[in-house]
């Protein structure tokens, strides 16, 4: 038998209905707790966003401030490191207080459109930031003026330096005091000829090699030191009509200290100036071996070395030195280089160095050391002219300016000067006008 | 037939649905607070990393005249960590004839989290930046020192030697 099917009693429907009311009603405060950490998780999500956008004084929705109560306080302080530092710092009262920092340097910043926008909390900008009070007009800017300073009223003039000193003296083989006497100063006469006839001979000035037989003559003479250029003649006579001939060659050296070692080392690294010539020889003649360009200026041979090589075909040949008289003695002035060192010190009104000038004299190498406490910076070399170095690139701090000049002449025995020392500043004209 | 208990059933399994629809709400909620502490942690890195740009730039901009190698400087502290900057110039040029000086640095900051953000690690801001000195103006009027940030990368603090600690 088929049942009919039987649906909820109104009783049944009504009891249902209560239950659910009563556990939703239960639901109640754990759907309004859900709801209010919803809102505290937007909240606590919004806020570094509203504190970044107030830091950076960047516009932002009043959504939170109005309906939420969402505030925030910024202030700009001045790094304790320097005044060109501020740290910004904006703190949200939310549920929990947001801080964030950020800090802004007032120099190097290149100068790009949209860089010189307001600074958080109206710091050096509009004004119109955040709540903070309005930022004081600006004053008006200062202006700048140039000064100078005269550092170096009289010039700056190397010193002089005088020596005598023994033009000539002549020294032949075998007339040393070197102990090693094979070694140095040693005599250039082959061997299997006659020393004794090749031995040479002083009279005054002049150095007499002699022969006294046909015979082959390769010998040295040292002469020196040299303080200036100076003439040797070498004159030469042969009577017999016998082939015959002479060779001098002519070395200069650099003056060592030591003598004995200048001539040990023979012909090495010796500079041939010049070379006489080999021919054959009649009667009786002269050479004179004149100093040459090299002679001058700043080298001075000091050591010459004279090499004969020749063949007397009689015994009545000979070959004559003559050289100045050991006695004569010369002046030479030199000037040494000199440094002088100058203080520029920064008076109140002093913003920064603008420029050095100064002016270099003739026969004159100038370089250029600038020193405060904390920096050094070198400069040079400075040549004949007037120069003018902008210091503006070293940034100079404000400090005691040490100058130091360093003049040195190119070529010793001419003066080197430098003049019209002048260093130039920024001042400031109306810093509180 | 016995339907007794039949509507009870019914209403338990009606809650039963409700209350997992609920779940995934309460997750969301709760992945949202998670994820605040990270909003919180980038943004206070993105202002030190700004902050870290400032300071190089002043370092530079007030350095000496000679060009030094491996400058450290103190930290600076800020609200949510600190820095420690240094600086190493690395190359300059000058050119004479009109006064312009270029010079060529690398630096370092090491950006230290505040303990209330212990969780995060340090981090090193490193990049390279050149300064431009300007020649004096003919009006007399300082022309300031430039420095142009020209590259800036997070590292690891322990990947970069040169970053102080």
């Amino acid at each position: 038998m088929k049942r009919k099917a039987r649906g909820f009693t109104l009783l049944e429907v009504i009891i249902a209905l209560t239950i659910v009311g009563i556990m939703a009603a239960g639901m109640l405060p754990a759907l309004a707790s859900l709801s209010r950490g919803s809102l505290n998780s937007e909240l606590a999500y919004a806020t570094p966003f509203v504190a970044q956008s107030a830091l950076n004084d960047v516009q932002s929705s009043n959504v939170y401030r109005e309906n939420f109560g969402l505030t925030h306080s910024t202030t700009t302080a001045t790094s304790s490191i320097d005044e060109n530092l501020s740290v910004v710092t904006t703190t949200v009262i939310s549920n929990a207080p947001y801080s964030l920092s950020t800090i802004t340097s007032s120099v190097g910043r290149p100068n790009v459109v949209g860089y010189n926008s307001p600074q958080p909390g109206g710091g050096s900008g509009d004004g119109s930031g955040g709540n903070n009070p309005p930022t004081p007009p600006t004053p008006p800017n200062p202006t700048y003026a140039s000064a100078s300073l005269t550092l170096l009223a009289t010039p700056l003039i190397t010193p002089t330096v005088t020596a005598t000193a023994i033009d000539v003296i002549y020294v032949a083989n075998k007339q040393n005091n070197c102990t090693n006497d094979h070694g140095v100063w040693r005599d250039y006469v082959l061997d299997g000829y006659d020393e004794v006839a090749d031995a040479i001979s002083s009279t005054g000035a002049s150095l007499t090699i002699t022969s006294s037989q046909d015979k082959f003559i390769n010998t040295t003479v040292v002469i020196g030191p040299m303080s200036t250029p100076t003439s040797i003649h070498v004159s030469y006579s042969k009577i017999s009509n016998s082939p015959s001939f002479i060779d001098v060659e002519w070395y200069i050296r650099e003056p060592q200290s030591n003598l004995c070692n200048l001539v040990s080392l023979s012909s090495f690294g010796w500079n041939i100036l010049r070379r006489g010539e080999t021919k054959d020889i009649k009667g009786t003649k002269s050479i004179v071996l004149e100093p040459m360009t090299g002679w001058s200026g700043r080298f001075k041979p000091n050591y010459v070395k004279l090499v004969f090589v020749a063949k007397l075909s009689s015994k009545d040949g000979y070959i004559n030195v003559t050289i100045p008289s050991q006695s004569k003695t010369t002046t030479v002035t030199t000037y040494d280089p000199i440094f002088k060192t100058i203080t520029a010190s920064p008076g109140d009104e002093w913003i920064g160095w603008d420029y050095l000038t100064f002016t270099v004299g003739d026969n004159t190498v100038v370089t250029i050391e600038l020193n405060t406490d904390t920096s050094s910076v070198a400069l040079g070399p400075f040549e004949k002219g007037a120069h003018t170095i902008p210091l503006q690139p070293f940034y100079l701090h404000k400090e005691p300016l040490n100058i130091t000049l360093l003049a040195s002449p190119k070529t010793s025995t001419l003066p080197a000067s430098v003049s019209d020392v002048d260093i130039f500043y920024i001042k400031v004209v109306n810093e509180n006008p | 037939m016995n339907t007794k208990g039949l509507a009870l059933v019914t209403v338990m399994g009606f809650i039963l649905i409700l209350s997992l629809l609920m779940v995934p709400l309460a997750l969301g909620i709760t992945q949202l607070t998670s994820s605040t502490n990270v909003v919180a942690s980038k943004i206070g890195m993105a202002e030190a990393r700004n902050s870290a740009v400032e300071l190089v730039r002043y370092y530079i901009a007030k350095s000496a005249t000679a060009c030094q190698e491996d400058i450290a400087f103190p930290s600076e502290d800020l609200a949510q960590g600190s820095l420690k900057p240094a600086i190493s110039c690395k190359y300059s040029i000058t050119a004479w004839q009109n006064g312009d000086v270029y010079r060529y640095w690398d630096f370092y900051v090491t950006y230290t989290p505040t303990p209330t953000n212990a969780a995060e690690e340090s981090i090193c801001f490193t990049g390279s930046a050149v300064e431009y000195i300007s020649p004096p103006t003919v009006e007399f009027i300082p022309t300031p020192t430039v420095v142009y940030i020209t590259h800036v990368e997070d590292k690891h603090v322990e990947d970069e030697p040169h970053c102080p600690r």
